[in-house]
């Protein structure tokens, strides 16, 4: 199976998915995103970057109940699949990989 | 902006909904929670400039206004198929307003990057006037139509 890394959003929505849990809808993986990862995000961008990561069969989504407050409008929830699991890893190491070894990025803060 | 400002917004909203209504939701939920009247706004228009609340019925140039749902509907009231049309915008999902403000922006920001687009031309046709001459050495299908597997071989 090839490899596939991620690009730095990717990651952060897989991360913010996997973070969020079972309620893992747009605004939540958007909020965490915002709130943790400090990076504040377009809810469409969040959208966009899931379809993509659901065509490649890293994340699964299914529609829920429409609820009022919403305007009728059901939510739709996505979970990380194994493959995306594992495309999450494979970034990791190989962003750590490339960290390893830069003097500039040794000590404390810059 | 005040937040009287929200009506035409959820009115614009109301009437895009049906392509994307997870994503109306969540607009719905967060404004009615804590948000701003511009920062629907914002969102509403980054959505349509991505592409997320497109007709797939019409074709990409015309995805890019408030008018865009009313057309939609009429060519589907008057049952008008319009061939979807793939203008390999750069950015998935950007529509033909997205593709204007780009070029605007290019021709703003970074003039010079017309340079590259214009090799990129001098570059396209270049290669396309080699591959054909490169045809003209193939042996042609006898219905004279060019078959994949030709096309194939001329990359190899």
């Amino acid at each position: 199976m090839p490899r596939h890394l991620l690009t730095d959003f990717e990651l952060m929505i897989l991360l913010a998915t996997l973070r969020v849990g079972d309620s893992a809808y747009g605004v939540p993986i958007a909020t965490e995103i915002g709130r943790t990862g400090g990076r504040r995000v377009v809810v469409a961008a969040v959208y966009a970057a899931l379809d993509r990561l659901e065509r490649n069969g890293l994340v699964t989504s299914n529609v829920g109940e429409p609820t009022p407050e919403r305007g009728g409008r059901a939510k739709r929830f996505f979970q990380v699949t194994p493959q995306g699991i594992r495309a999450v890893k494979e970034t990791q190491r190989a962003l750590v990989a490339l960290w390893k070894g830069i003097p500039e990025l040794k000590g404390g803060n810059v | 902006m005040t937040r009287g400002m929200s009506a035409p917004a959820l009115w614009l909203l109301g009437h895009l909904a049906h392509r994307n209504e997870p994503l109306a939701g969540d607009l719905v939920e967060q404004f009615r929670g804590r948000r701003s009247s511009t920062w629907l706004w914002a969102q509403i228009v980054c959505a349509i400039a991505m592409g997320e609340f497109r007709h797939p019925r019409v074709p990409v140039a015309l995805n890019l206004t408030p008018i865009d749902p009313i057309v939609a509907e009429w060519l589907i009231s008057r049952r008008l198929t319009p061939r979807r049309v793939n203008l390999s915008s750069p950015g998935e999902g950007v529509g033909g307003l997205g593709l204007m403000m780009l070029g605007f922006l290019l021709s703003t920001v970074v003039p010079d990057v017309w340079w590259f687009v214009m090799g990129g031309i001098v570059c396209g046709v270049a290669l396309g006037t080699m591959l054909a001459f490169r045809r003209r050495h193939q042996p042609m299908a006898t219905d004279g139509r060019i078959h994949t597997g030709q096309l194939r071989d001329l990359f190899v």
